[in-house]
């Protein structure tokens, strides 16, 4: 099997190995488990809490926390049960299911 | 461009690079997370502009794509927040404490370029810079941020030509001047400041300008007052919260007036005409009309009012230039998406994540989802805050707020200060390292 690019053939490979490395292309940009559109909104969250989820200070990070413990903060904010400045207006942008989605993200990542 | 994209020769010659990109991706001296690794095959993507918008998305797409080139050109050797700025001219920062390096990037693999970029060729997908190197892409990505256009009120440029008049609407040299200004003025002077009609970038910036020279004014110079003439009818962001700063915290120094056209300057008499008279001033600033920065219509990305570029939110692609994404200040932005760092570090990854997507033959999110936060300061150590949140609507294809996320701080308060400084390092970092 061949790996075609605009300049023609780029390389041979066996198939079960081209198959193998096909599908470890993903993790690229799946690192959290392949669930890219949660990716894209967790990075939403870096702005404040830091590339990935590891602040340089002032606001907590979320890497390598418990999903459990981050979607129950967040639907403490969503809901406008907890003392935050701002997060209740984040955490409403998205649906239970979302959140929980973004924490997994998050659990994905090494503690910083 | 009326090439349909499903046509489109560039896109189809993408989608085959798509199996190069995770090819590449595979390689084992991609750990190294460098250019180089990426491989002479690899798709090349181009970022002009290293802001908010530009710097994040070179960051990002190497991230996400890592089989990917990526080149940053900026002109500027350091990156300045204008975020933050307005304390220079209240006198609690310096421009060093916004300034941070490129470098960086540089762990991201993010190949940088030091120039100016003095044409480009959409057709022929390349890049032109002033010392005489033609980069070649595979997708663009257009940062240009705002251009101020003082050519727009008679007398504006001329007196900012010989730098009698400055707006200081981009942190820099400018900032660093107008306080030297405001420090030279006597006690008892006035300094008016004109804002122009939105969109602009920073919606509440010029009332934190107003709240950051009152502060100095009330510690240093209690006789002086603050003229804010303002080409809107009302307040256009914050405005209880701000009418509360200058009411309490700087009491019978700020002088409030909606609805401003400003037709004429006289940079010599430090005189503003307008609609109802001429105000003069012992510093005059006034913050001009503003577009999309040059390197947009230079590529033909300009389809609003002469002024922004439209892009299809959902990859921030332009919609006049296939293959070219428009991100940051310089885009058309949906209603009350303000032109914020904050939105265009958003923009940036939207962009990035769609591009990357692209690279491997995949589609963009159809939903992408964009959070706003701007803190505006109001003294040297107290903030206020409005966010939001924007998500695609795919049957209005736009991006609307989403209920329940729209607000701002319920009162002045001493918690948000240091939320702010938070802010700033965080993002700055998120941005550039």
């Amino acid at each position: 099997m061949r790996v075609r690019t605009r300049q023609g053939v780029l390389a041979t490979a066996p198939p079960v190995v081209l198959c193998a490395l096909l599908a470890l292309a993903g993790p690229a940009i799946a690192a959290g488990g392949g669930d890219t559109q949660a990716e894209l909104w967790a990075a939403g969250c870096a702005a404040c809490h830091g590339t990935h989820g590891a602040s340089v200070g002032g606001f907590p990070s979320l890497a390598g926390r418990d999903a459990s413990e981050l979607l129950a903060l967040m639907l403490k904010q969503r809901a406008g049960q907890a003392d935050s400045t701002i997060m209740h207006q984040h955490a409403r942008g998205f649906s239970e299911s979302e959140l929980a989605r973004i924490a997994a993200v998050f659990a994905a990542r090494p503690k910083p | 461009m009326s090439a349909r994209k499903a046509t489109d020769p560039g896109r189809r010659r993408l989608l085959l690079a798509g199996g190069a990109a995770a090819a590449a991706a595979l390689l084992p001296a991609c750990a190294s997370r460098s250019n180089a690794a990426a491989g002479r095959n690899a798709p090349h993507v181009v970022v002009i502009g290293g802001g908010f918008a530009g710097a994040t998305c070179a960051k990002y797409l190497r991230m996400w794509s890592p089989g990917t080139r990526v080149t940053l050109v900026e002109r500027e050797p350091a990156f300045v927040s204008c975020p933050l700025s307005n304390l220079v001219l209240g006198g609690s920062r310096d421009l060093a404490s916004l300034t941070q390096s490129y470098d960086g990037l540089a762990r991201h693999g993010v190949q940088r370029v030091t120039d100016t970029v003095t044409s480009i060729d959409t057709r022929a997908r390349s890049v032109r810079l002033a010392r005489g190197d033609t980069l070649r892409y595979d997708r663009l990505v257009v940062a240009p941020g705002i251009d101020v256009a003082p050519e727009e009120v008679p007398g504006l440029a001329a007196g900012m030509a010989d730098g009698r008049l400055l707006h200081a609407w981009k942190a820099g040299p400018q900032t660093v001047a107008l306080r030297r200004q405001l420090e030279a003025m006597p006690d008892g002077g006035v300094f008016v400041m004109h804002i122009p009609r939105a969109p602009y970038r920073c919606p509440p910036g010029p009332y934190e300008r107003a709240c950051q020279v009152a502060w100095y004014f009330r510690q240093h110079k209690p006789r002086s007052r603050v003229l804010v003439l303002d080409a809107n009818d009302d307040i256009v962001s914050k405005k209880g919260l701000f009418t509360a700063a200058w009411n309490t915290l700087t009491p019978g120094i700020v002088e409030y007036r909606g609805g401003q056209e400003l037709l004429e300057v006289d940079a010599g008499r430090r005189a503003a005409r307008l609609s109802f008279g001429e105000e003069r001033a012992d510093v005059l600033n006034v913050i001009p009309p503003q577009r999309a920065g040059a390197v947009a219509s230079m590529a033909g990305l300009i389809t609003a009012n002469g002024r922004w570029c439209g892009v299809d939110y959902r990859s921030f692609e332009s919609v006049a230039a296939p293959g070219v994404h428009v991100i940051g200040d310089a885009i058309l932005a949906a209603p009350q998406m303000p032109k914020s760092g904050h939105m265009a570090n958003g923009h940036a990854k939207v962009c990035a994540h769609a591009i990357a997507a692209l690279l491997d033959g995949r589609e963009p999110d159809p939903e992408p989802v964009i959070g706003n936060t701007c803190y505006s300061f109001v003294t040297d150590t107290q903030a206020v805050h409005v966010a939001s949140v924007h998500r695609y609507n795919a049957e209005k294809q736009t991006m609307l707020v989403v209920e329940g996320t729209f607000g701002v701080s319920p009162a002045l308060n001493d918690r948000e200060g240091a939320y702010a400084e938070a802010w700033a390092r965080n993002i700055w970092a998120d941005t550039l390292s």
